[in-house]
């Protein structure tokens, strides 16, 4: 089923640091390598999962993917017209057109939504700011987009106070949708929901994939969401990928220590299951003043001399399984057993 | 009921919470009756509103004083030094019973650290004060108390030293949720109440916290109340489960039969939900339909009525009553009356 559909997205060795000010002069004292040389791909109408504890930067790396942040270093290629441009590269102007082409769905259904708008602006701000429709077009187009997440039409005239948090995800979704994006950033747009809503929603966000045969990139901390929902899974730590996979292959075969960690870590909703914890010790160190060599030496149980000292390579060690560890080849790794 | 010699440390009888707002009345907690064993975990899982953390906060009388009252039921304390039964629903709240109680013999911890930790005093200083109140030890000997305790919640002798001099705000989540426990446990509680204890941190650090909660369970032998939205937590955590929905316990059991085999269309819906790891990837979820009603006009008779897939019978909009399916495993849903 995945056969190779062509990259509609490509970043390579992506860096944001952001300033450290300090004192009253706002002295820059140090940085934050809040994501720290990140190169990954995402194909026409797949779903790349980006999963990583907090602070890891997986957001700050999807706010770069669409230049709400200005990255410090790195090149962000996106497929427009058949060729792929780098987009860090183009003007604002240049680059108004082609933010059409990427939205995002964010996390927090209340602070995302203006309270002093109702549906209608909401939804219809895109399409007013690019110029889209208006008049009774407007309205029509918001109509149809708020009917296909699943709210009703008649509602559009309200203000968000007067939806749930599920229902004000989907006004979200369909503010992304307005502009009939290619890709859609989802920043952790499942997390503050209820897990029957939740369902709802990654449904909804399954469906809208085939309809509009739309990318993704999915951004969780939930291991068990991003299993369901992606085609490949990257894991990310203190500013980096560690690994990336199939989500099958990632999770049954995981080749990167943290990665074992982590699936080892979630809570299984089988009361049987003898559990096989690796706990990790201490705490995420501070992506301001990182641990030399490989950032996961501290917390790993496979550390060795070359470990303290030296960046792992990040290199593809089996077909599209790329990994930074230098014991890659020797470990053998739990991952999950499927049932 | 069975009517053996069993011990029960809490037993509520039907306790009816209610909030009485500006725009009306919300029936929080809505005839909910459970009894914890001493040593036992007993899990109390549902989404947000339906009035789990209202049933905590109402054994420990932490309600708002405003707008909260409870209006009916029993909740019965045993002490556990032999002395009858404390009836925590009519004590005064701010009285000293409840003072020797809360905090003492049933301890919190709670979903956000930082917000239930004072920004203003050191982490140390607050697990002193805890020590101090209720054991009524000398400055050094609390302190040589306080740092023990955050050795053994996995802190280390020297992290101890470091730590307990700290504001909370220099402490990372996981280390904010292990002072937490810390100060609850260092009254040697026979009851915690542990509301969401994992909900803000992350995977690896949450299963930090989990063993160490299983760890000093077993040490102390005190009983565990966990209320979280998370199945996962619950399976790994509990022998038995109580689901709730809009203020009532709809269906509860050991672990292993309401994760086998749930009985009520609600849990059988939660359960689906979920995605669950290593299977059917890609499979559709089937998440239960609609939302949760309106909490100041809550649908009389079965509040799950207007969301349930089986077929509706005029029986669902009366009163469903909790049925023993079978020995142990309690469901509230006409399909099994």
């Amino acid at each position: 089923m995945e056969s190779k559909a062509p990259i509609l997205l490509e970043v390579k060795n992506l860096k944001k640091y952001f300033p450290i000010k300090t004192g009253f002069f706002r002295r820059v004292t140090g940085q934050v390598s809040a994501v720290d040389g990140v190169s990954f791909f995402i194909r026409e109408g797949e779903t790349l999962g980006l999963v990583g504890e907090s602070g890891c930067g997986k957001t700050t790396t999807g706010r770069c993917i669409l230049r709400a942040y200005t990255p410090t270093a790195g090149e962000v290629w996106f497929r427009k017209d058949g060729a792929m441009v780098n987009i860090l590269e183009l003007s604002t102007q240049e680059m108004k057109p082609l933010r059409r082409e990427m939205q995002i769905i964010f996390q927090d259904p209340f602070s995302s939504l203006n309270p002093r708008m109702t549906v209608m602006d909401i939804v219809s701000e895109p399409l007013r700011i690019h110029g889209l429709a208006q008049g009774a077009e407007l309205k029509a187009q918001v109509r149809e987009l708020l009917e296909a997440v699943g709210l009703k039409a008649q509602h559009m005239n309200r203000y968000p106070y007067a939806f749930s948090g599920g229902q004000r995800q989907r006004i979200g979704i369909a503010r992304a949708l307005a502009l009939r994006p290619r890709l859609i950033v989802c920043d952790e747009p499942v997390s503050a929901l209820d897990v029957s809503v939740q369902a709802q929603t990654l449904n909804l966000l399954e469906d809208l994939q085939k309809e509009f045969g739309l990318t993704y990139l999915f951004i969780a901390h939930d291991l068990s969401v991003v299993e369901h929902i992606s085609d490949r899974v990257a894991v990310m730590y203190l500013g980096n990928i560690v690994e990336l996979a199939q989500a099958e292959e990632l999770y049954t075969h995981p080749l990167h220590p943290y990665s074992e960690a982590l699936l080892s870590a979630i809570p299984r909703t089988d009361p049987d299951h003898v559990s096989k914890r690796l706990v990790l010790p201490g705490d995420v160190p501070s992506p301001a003043n990182p641990p030399p060599g490989c950032k996961f030496h501290p917390r790993c149980r496979y550390a060795q001399e070359i470990c303290h000292t030296e960046k792992p390579e990040w290199r593809e060690w089996r077909d599209e399984h790329w990994v930074a560890c230098h014991r890659a080849e020797e470990l053998s790794l739990a991952g999950i057993d499927y049932a | 009921m069975v009517a053996t010699q069993q011990r029960y440390i809490v037993q509520i009888k039907d306790l009816k919470t209610h909030f009485y707002t500006l725009d009306g009345v919300v029936q929080a907690v809505d005839g909910v009756s459970l009894e914890i064993e001493p040593g036992e975990s007993l899990g109390l899982v549902g989404e947000s509103g339906c009035g789990k953390s209202v049933t905590a906060f109402s054994i420990l009388r932490l309600l708002p004083k405003k707008t909260a009252r409870i209006v009916h039921g029993n909740i019965l304390y045993d002490r556990g030094d032999g002395s009858p039964a404390v009836e925590l629903t009519t004590v005064d709240p701010n009285g000293d019973l409840i003072r020797n109680i809360r905090g003492n013999e049933i301890a919190m911890i709670f979903q956000e650290p930082l917000t239930s930790l004072s920004p203003m005093h050191t982490v140390g200083n607050q697990i002193i004060e805890a020590i101090q109140l209720h054991q009524g030890l000398d400055d050094e000997a609390a302190r040589q108390q306080a740092l023990s305790w955050l050795d053994r919640v996995g802190m280390g002798t020297s992290g101890a030293n470091q730590i307990i001099d700290q504001y909370p705000h220099r402490l990372s989540g996981g280390q904010r949720q292990r002072a937490m426990i810390a100060m609850a446990l260092s009254c040697k509680p026979q009851l915690l109440i542990a509301d969401e204890p994992t909900t803000a941190l992350d995977v690896t650090i949450q299963a930090q916290i989990l063993e160490l909660m299983k760890d000093l369970q077993e040490q102390l032998g005190m009983a565990i109340l966990m209320i979280t939205h998370n199945l996962g937590v619950i399976a790994e955590m509990c022998e038995r489960v109580a689901v709730m929905y809009m203020g009532k316990i709809v269906e509860s059991g050991d672990v292993r039969t309401i994760f086998r085999h749930p009985i009520h269309p609600y849990t059988v819906g939660l359960m689906r939900s979920i995605p669950q790891l290593g299977r059917q990837v890609k499979a559709r979820l089937t998440p239960i339909p609609g939302s949760i009603p309106d909490p100041y006009s809550v649908p009389s008779g079965c509040a799950f009525l207007p969301r349930c897939p089986v077929p509706k019978m005029e029986a669902c909009r009366q009163e469903v009553p909790l049925i023993e399916v079978e020995p142990g495993h309690f469901a509230r849903c006409v399909l099994y009356g």
